[in-house]
Order: C-alpha cells, then structure tokens, then sequence
C-alpha cells in the first residue's frame, strides 16, 4: 500500500541517487534513516523503473531475527535472516511523493518459527557442534537439510545445507 | 553436396545458412540498420556463437532484427575475437561489413554448415579469386558407432530435425522393457561433433561473457584430476577427443559443460546479471565447481544430483547414481543440470533467500526455478521449439518436450525407484514419461482428484498432506514436498507463457510466426521472472504470492501491462490467478 511521504522525508530523499561507491553508501543510510530501518543489516538498491513521468526506485533490506520458543529445543535462540522492501516513488522533479514499505512483520517471524518447528519435527534440522566442520555428504545420508550451529561469534544460526 | 541451405529459402527460419556477403559488401549492418531480416541473421549468428545479445529484447534468445546495443557490443566482442581472410585481426567497430561477414560465415562451419567458401560481392573466391574454403574445425575428429548411439539414442535426438545441431534436451527414448538403452548402430551423423563445437565455442566465448565454472572429476578417484579436468581444453580441440558411451566421463563432462553454459546464458540474456557465485560462509567466489559425481558415491542413491554451497567436503554435484535396476547418470537429463545450474544461479542473485528458505513455500521456489531454468535453456533451442510447435500443432498448452522435466532421469525413476523396503514406489516422485511436466491434466482425467481443488492450485502448507494416500500418486496430488510443491509455481509460469504465444500468436500463423510467438513469450516471461528476482522480494511465509506480484509490478513498469491477462489465467487452474497463488485483488491497478 503506497504512503504518501512526509515533509522530513522528502527533505532528506530526493533524485538524483548517486549508483555507486561512497555516494551510493551515503544515501543508503540515509534512506535507512528517513524510514526508520535503523536496524536492517543490510539494504541494496535493486531496481528502477519509469512510470507515467516518475521514477520509482526500489530497495531491499535484510533483518536478523531470532526464533526462540520453547517448541524449538535446541533451536531456541537461532537467528534467521528476512528480507523486507521499499519501494520509492519520485515525480518529475526528483521529488520523493510516495512509498510502499513492506516490512518484516510478527507474522512472518511466526511462520518462519513455525517452519523451523516442523522441519525439526520432521527430523530434517542437524545440530552441529560449535567450530565442526560441516560435512554436507553427511547431512544428504542423514536426509538433513538445514542445520544449526554456533558460529565464531557465538550467534546461534540456522542454515541451509543442499538441495537436490 | 549442399553445403548450406539455399540463400533465397526465406522459411527457414533456424538456419539462414551464411550471411550474403553481396548485401553487406558496400553497406554493412550498422547500429540502427533498417534492414531487419538479415539483423536477425546476424543475431542467430552471434546467439549460436555463443555471445550475449539480448539482454534488452523481448525474445529468449534476443533475435528481433533490432541492431540496438546489446548486438552492437556483440559485434565488438565477436570482431575482438576473429580475424579476416588474410589473418588480420578485425577492425573493432561494432559494423558487419565484408570482413566481419566473411568472418561470421567462416565461424558457423561446423554448426549451420560443413563448410563455406569465402566470396566476394560477385560470388569470386577471395581473396585473389583463390577461393578461402574454411572446413569444419572438428573434421578431425575420429567418431566411433557408439559416438552416434549417445547423440541419438540418449539426447534423444531425432535425426531429422535440423542441421548439424546437437539437441540434448530432447525426450529421451528409453526402452519400454526396461533392458538396455543400447540398440542397432544409427546412420552416422554430424551430432556429437557438433556438440564437440558448441561446446568448445561456448568456452571460448565464456572467458569473459559469463561467469566461470570448472568441471571435476571424482570418477575413480576421489581427488580433483589434473590439467584436462576443464572441459573443453583451452585451444583448438584435439584430436583424438571424441564421446563415448555415456558414462563415459567425456561425454558427461560435455554434456555437463554444454547445459551449464547454456543455462548462465539464458538467464544472463533475461537481464539475470551476476558475476560471482555464492560461496560457503556467506563469502564469494568466482569459479562455480562442479563434480560429476562418482554414481555409486551416494549411498542411498535418494539425491541424484544437488546443490549445495562450497564447502571443503561437498562442492556442487551433478551426475550419481540411482538405486535401480540400471544405472543412469544424471547427465544424461541435461535438464537436471539445468535445475541444479538454476539452484545456483538463484542463490547467486538471492542469496539470502538459502538460509531463509524454512517455509515449504521458499524451498519449492527454489525448485521452480531450477524447473523453469531448464524450461527456459530448452526453449531457446530453435531445434526443440520446432519439434515442440511440431509434435504439439503448435498448441503449447498441451503436454510436450519443453514442458516436461527429466524425461530420461523421470523415466527411469517411475520405473525403477525403490524403497528401503524394496517396493516400487517411482509413481510418488515421477510421472511414467518425465520427473515433472508443467501442462498439468485436467481434474476430471485424473483418477482420484482431491475434493474441491484442481490439482495443482496453491494451498497453505498446513493442509497439505506429508505423504500420498492410497490411490493418489504426483501425477494428480500435492503433497508437502518442495519438488512436488513446486509444480503449482512452474505451472502458473508455464501457463503464462502459454497464454502469451497465443495473445501473440492471434489465433494463426505460420511456423515462424509460432516460433517467434513462443520466443517472445518465453523471453519476456522469464525476463518478468528475472527482473522480479532482482528486486528481492520478501514476506517468505506467501513467497509464491511475493515473487508473483513483483511479476505484476515489473511487467506494469517494463511492458505497460501487456502480460497482466496472460499471467492472471484464463480460469480456474490457469495462470497465477487460476491457480490461487494470487487473489484478483493482489493485481496491481
């Protein structure tokens, strides 16, 4: 659903958007900030697209999330990473009019909790030692698609490991 | 002995044969040249060379007469690449002229044709009236009886349809009794050495154009084999090289290479650019190994091929073993190369959408995509889209070869897959003929359809069964698989592109009307699709609904809205739309 922008953000985000290197950077973060996503770890520009005299320009972003819950076990804790998007629109001027942000809601945390809930339900997740070496052959004859490991910094994570 | 097809035979349409020198002698093709049909000539050329023309064009392989500047840097980068008659090495400046015309005539021997005499614009011999005759780079090969069999017999390969081309995703024919593939010696033909040449053009021209993979080898020895272990060899092609029977490991690498470099181009040419494969640990690398896998290696034999990220351990695989009464490598689906090669590439433009795939939703996309890779590597095959417009009437809604996956892996496991409890159990994970089929049958021709749904239209995890019930099977169930699952995706997108040729088509035409219909659909489908990846779509718990309104929006923004009906469906069980994936108010206004 696109959002009319607010006189802040049409101050800070504006055309021309520089597309690479230290510019490009600078108006990330600035975007970032102008639409509170101060906490995405990551946000790319991914597309842009001429519409009836504007420009939209699109983003996505990337959020760490953590599945946690009883009904995990060993996979409490585990973070997992989404993807959110946002979606600018500018008119002819190079002035921000609208956006669409589609952001990482509780739902979606909730189903990722619920998918990792029935993987391990259906035998599929591999608990891995911290600092083991992961031997994906293992994991094929064992018919374990996912497992989680501790890694060097010591965050739990969930990872895929093959599919055939 | 015809050396090339007549030069005024305007309707064939796949092989033009050599570019007539006369109508580029005084006025070469330039940038903007209003003469469309021999532009399209030149983009067959470069297409089966090997280089990337269509990045901005509507068609899967980019041939539309348009000399715009996707088939101007080709120019360069073919010109780059080639010298003239005499040795020189081409003036870089993006115009077919004599020289870069002659050039161009002399590289399709060995694909259109067998050979060509270089002429002038009066049809003398050049230079000096001394005719230059370029012969086939791979006359020397030797070629044994059993060469001829895998091209025919294993690529199914019908002998006659089309010139000196090799097909390898073409229905396999296996034996109905299930005895060995092996039969009388075929006719000799030119097959396998023109796939010997694909082959070595497409690594030629891949040092720069696409992203690198190497090929190893772990057969009969579980460490990667030296030098010779790339396929083909840097350089001319030697001599004594030739492919054997198909668990030949030449023949495998061959194959292997061929479907790779094919499938990276064909989403390259859809706009899927990248560089850089995904690595182990989130890092980056710029080679994509790949193993032919030992085929007793697997154990179990339940993965016949994968993908999986690097890893010290278990880099990339195609090609194992099956538990079944024969063996057949997986190379021998070139399609399943081409899954495993989309697996890949997907991960490479999406790669947080690897570990992110806990939903069921996210796993089948993955496994749509790697389907609808090969769909698409198939049918930028002129020779597949003519037998398929062929077999079909060019009714592309009914079931054919393009829309079928892994005939000849598909075959072999409906056949032979055993459980561990030693029962035949293929029908769950096969259809008789192929692994998958994107033409999905009708409810009423299936014997115990699920109440109150076609078949193959979306439904929430949740109320999908973990396993088949008596009587039901995956020619008419969905089950909680992400193989199975995945065919609601495929067939949505299939039927989208269903639906194209035939708003393109506008009820009749030739056979080149048919074929450019189904090339402009296929291409601008799969360029939605790319460019739908590109902008990362979230929300993985409705990943299906995700990447099919950001198919909506691109084709809104790109195309004005011209696929909008045809990738909503026709009715129930069509199209995105048809087949729930999306609700009518999803849409974009």
């Amino acid at each position: 659903m696109s959002t009319p922008a607010d006189a802040k953000m049409k101050e800070m985000v504006r055309l021309p958007i520089p597309l690479q290197g230290a510019g490009l950077v600078s108006y990330v973060e600035t975007v970032k900030q102008a639409f509170g996503l101060g906490d995405v770890s990551g946000m790319t520009l991914t597309d842009q697209a001429f519409v009836k005299g504007d420009t939209l320009v699109y983003f996505s972003f990337t959020k760490e999330v953590t599945l946690a819950g009883k009904e995990l076990g060993e996979a409490s804790g585990a973070l997992t990473s989404l993807v959110g998007n946002l979606t600018l629109r500018f008119d002819g001027k190079g002035e921000l009019g609208s956006f669409t942000l589609e952001d990482v809601s509780k739902e979606e945390i909730e189903s990722q909790k619920a998918s990792l809930v029935a993987l391990i339900g259906k035998n599929q997740v591999y608990f891995a030692e911290p600092g083991e070496a992961i031997d994906i052959s293992k994991l094929i004859s064992m018919d374990r698609d996912f497992y989680v490991q501790v890694d060097e910094q010591g965050k739990k994570r969930v990872h895929r490991a093959f599919t055939s | 002995m015809k050396v090339y097809p007549d030069q005024d035979d305007s309707k064939r349409s796949q092989n033009p044969g050599p570019l007539p020198i006369d109508k580029v002698w005084d006025e070469p093709l330039v940038k903007d040249d209003d003469r469309p049909d021999l532009v399209c000539q030149l983009q067959k050329m470069l297409f089966e060379l090997g280089y990337l023309i269509g990045p901005r064009s509507r068609f899967i392989d980019g041939v539309d007469g348009i000399f715009g500047p996707d088939t101007y840097a080709a120019v360069r980068k073919f010109q780059a690449d080639n010298k003239d008659w005499t040795g020189t090495a081409l003036a870089v400046d993006g115009e077919v002229g004599k020289y870069t015309g002659d050039a161009l005539n002399r590289a399709m021997v060995g694909l259109w044709y067998e050979k060509y005499e270089s002429v002038d614009n009066e049809g003398n011999g050049v230079p000096d009236d001394f005719p230059l005759v370029t012969q086939d780079v791979d006359q020397s090969l030797k070629t044994s009886a059993e060469a001829h069999e895998v091209a025919l017999v294993y690529s199914g390969t019908p002998p006659d349809v089309g010139p000196l081309r090799s097909i390898h995703y073409m229905a396999n024919d296996p034996q109905s009794d299930g005895s060995s593939h092996w039969g009388e010696t075929k006719e000799a033909s030119e097959y396998d050495r023109s796939l010997v040449k694909e082959a070595y053009l497409l690594n030629l021209h891949s040092s720069d154009a696409l992203p690198k993979w190497t090929l190893w080898d772990t057969r009969g020895q579980k460490s990667p084999s030296p030098p010779g272990s790339t396929f083909p060899p840097p350089g001319r092609f030697p001599s004594d090289q030739v492919f054997s029977v198909p668990d030949n490991a030449k023949f495998q690498e061959g194959q292997a290479w061929v479907t790779i470099a094919r499938t990276v181009r064909t989403w390259m040419m859809r706009g899927l650019a990248f560089s850089e494969w995904q690595g182990g640990g989130g890092s980056q690398t710029d080679t994509l190994d790949v193993t032919l896998m030992d085929p007793d290696a697997n154990g179990k034999g339940f993965v016949n091929a994968g993908y999986s990220r690097p890893s010290e351990k278990r880099p990339f695989h195609v090609g194992a073993g099956y538990r079944v009464e024969y063996h057949l490598y997986t190379v021998n689906s070139a399609e399943v190369i081409s899954h495993e090669v989309g697996h890949a590439i997907l991960d490479a433009v999406y790669p947080t959408l690897w570990d992110g795939s806990l939903p069921l939703v996210v796993q089948a996309f993955h496994e749509s995509f790697g389907d609808i890779s090969a769909m698409l590597t198939t049918l930028s095959d002129p020779d597949v889209r003519e037998k398929m417009l062929g077999d079909t009437g060019g009714e592309v809604d009914k079931t054919n070869l393009a829309s079928k996956f892994a005939e000849e892996v598909g075959t072999v496991m409906f056949a032979n897959r055993k459980d561990d409890d030693g029962k035949n159990n293929g029908a769950q994970f096969s259809l008789p003929d192929c692994g998958r089929d994107a033409v999905a049958s009708n409810p009423e021709d299936n014997p115990n359809p699920p109440p109150q749904h076609f078949p193959f239209s979306f439904r929430d995890e949740k109320s999908l069964a973990l396993s088949f019930a008596q009587g039901q099977d995956y020619s008419n169930t969905v089950i909680s698989e992400a193989h199975n699952f995945s065919r609601v995706f495929t067939m949505a997108f299939y039927d989208s592109v269903a639906n194209a040729y035939d708003r393109l088509l506008g009820g009749g035409g030739d056979s080149d009307a048919q074929d450019s219909a189904l090339r402009e659909a296929a291409g601008c489908m799969g360029k939605l699709l790319a460019r739908a990846i590109l902008r990362q779509p979230g929300d993985f718990g409705h990943f299906y609904k995700s990447v099919a309104k950001k198919m909506f929006e691109v084709d809104k923004a790109l195309y004005g809205g011209e696929f909008r009906d045809d990738m909503k469906g026709s009715g129930d069980g069509n199209g995105f739309v048809g087949r729930e994936i999306l609700a009518e108010s999803d849409l974009p206004s």
